[in-house]
């Protein structure tokens, strides 16, 4: 599999604190891939400047020509007076391209991810189904990578278990998934590959199937460690 | 740009108190029969909304979840511009009507002739808009109105300070508004049309500077 997206020796200060220190990655086009850290450990640093929302001080990103990014936050915003179907038909309007406002393929998405196109708001969304919308949303562009923070974070065990199978299905089509989640059985359940980090650097890999370690271990061994 | 004209267009929609108290305005300045004051109103009114439709992009940390969108960050900042040009000009246009509607009614269409002079309302007003943008991309919704309010009071102290020390002849206040109420009405429209045009202009670069170096 060729490289999808390249982070060589990438490094963001802030003033006088490092947040991500000569960080170097290489995720492969259509695999699931982790970041894995305790909080503070550069994840969500690394996730801005991989979406161009924060600028790195020194080293390189480099993604795919012309590859699509669809992201999916941790903590999303919808206009709440908005159904759901609303909120797809507005993000599909700023994104412009005409074929992706079409109802059906919005519906689609929304299936997919186990919502309905009915008349709720937005405002009577349970934290499962925004996640579920939030998901929906950053699939519109039909992105060849998807970013997702915490993409199981507040479901229930039936919106973990239909997530974690749609992210299976995502990989079966090709797309490559970049995942930041402290759910570690989630990872283990869906990933191929990950790194964990800790105060910017990544300090060990992660291979599904390489031992017979179970990863919520090797990442409490690692990361608890001063 | 025209996805994120139909996102704020549609923000502004689902805001419909703001819309009625924008019709009850302009029916009571209407009956009022001050033609100048309601075009100018509503065209300010409508600057507001389309520079506050920043604030709302800003509101609940959604700034960075909006960025993240297939388009670039120059496209967002002239969308600010031209949405806030389309507001002023519709809200012009409908104050306009109405003050037409009421003139004819009341006066037989009298004062009619005193509308293509109005046009000169929507530069007057739109040199706010290109101060308040790049203000409001670099500090924000609520640090924005202090930086205003300094700008603001920066030149009411220059115009005051001016005409308590300098003579009406070398003040360079008095002497502008001199010219442009000696200049034809059509120049006094195109001079405010290209100062209004060249102010936008260096606002919009400082506006695409910002943020393009803004960070989320």
């Amino acid at each position: 599999m060729s490289d999808i997206m390249v982070l060589k020796n990438v490094k963001k200060t802030y003033k006088e604190m490092t947040a991500v220190n000569d960080l170097s990655l290489n995720i492969k086009k259509g695999e699931v891939f982790a970041l894995l850290g305790a909080n503070g450990a550069g994840k969500t640093t690394t996730i801005k400047m991989i979406l161009g929302l924060a600028k790195a001080s020194s080293g390189d990103i480099e993604i795919e020509s012309g590859a699509k990014i669809g992201y999916s936050p941790e903590t999303p915003y919808f206009p709440e007076y908005l159904t759901g179907m609303e909120v797809m038909k507005y993000y599909a309007g700023i994104e412009g391209d005409k074929s992706k406002k079409d109802t059906a393929y919005l519906k689609g998405l929304l299936e997919l991810t186990g919502l309905s196109d009915n008349k709720i708001k937005v405002k009577n969304y349970s934290k499962g189904m925004i996640q579920r919308l939030a998901l929906a949303q950053a699939l519109i562009s039909d992105p060849d990578i998807l970013i997702l923070d915490e993409p199981t974070a507040g479901l229930d065990a039936l919106g973990r278990k239909h997530n974690l199978e749609l992210l299976k299905r995502l990989k079966e089509e090709g797309k490559t998934v970049i995942i930041n989640s402290h759910i570690l059985h989630d990872i283990e359940a869906v990933c191929d590959r990950g790194v964990i980090m800790k105060k910017g650097k990544v300090i060990d890999t992660w291979t599904k199937g390489e031992s017979e370690e179970r990863l919520e271990d090797k990442f409490v061994r690692l990361v608890g460690e001063e | 740009m025209r996805g994120l004209i139909e996102k704020d267009l549609r923000l502004t929609l689902v805001r419909k108190q703001t819309l009625i108290i924008f019709l009850v305005m302009a029916i009571v300045m209407g009956l009022s029969n001050n033609g100048a004051f309601l075009i100018a109103y509503l065209t300010m009114l409508a600057l507001v909304v389309g520079t506050g439709s920043i604030s709302y992009d800003e509101y609940d940390n959604g700034f960075p979840f909006l960025m993240t969108l297939p388009f670039d960050r120059k496209t967002y900042v002239r969308e600010k511009y031209v949405f806030s040009l389309i507001a002023a000009v519709a809200a012009w246009c409908f104050g306009a009507l109405v003050f037409a509607v009421m003139d004819m009614v009341r006066n037989n269409g009298a004062g009619l002739s005193e509308i293509p002079m109005m046009t000169a309302v929507i530069p007057s007003m739109y040199l706010a808009t290109a101060i308040i943008v790049p203000l409001q991309l670099k500090f924000g919704a609520e640090k924005s109105r202090i930086a205003l309010f300094v700008i603001f009071g920066i030149v009411a102290v220059l115009a005051i300070g001016s005409s308590s020390f300098l003579a009406d002849s070398v003040n360079p206040f008095v002497s502008v508004i001199n010219i442009l109420h000696d200049l034809p009405g059509a120049v006094t429209i195109l001079i405010l049309i290209a100062v209004c045009a060249l102010v936008t202009a260096i606002s919009y670069l400082c506006s695409v500077r910002i943020m393009e170096n803004k960070e989320f």
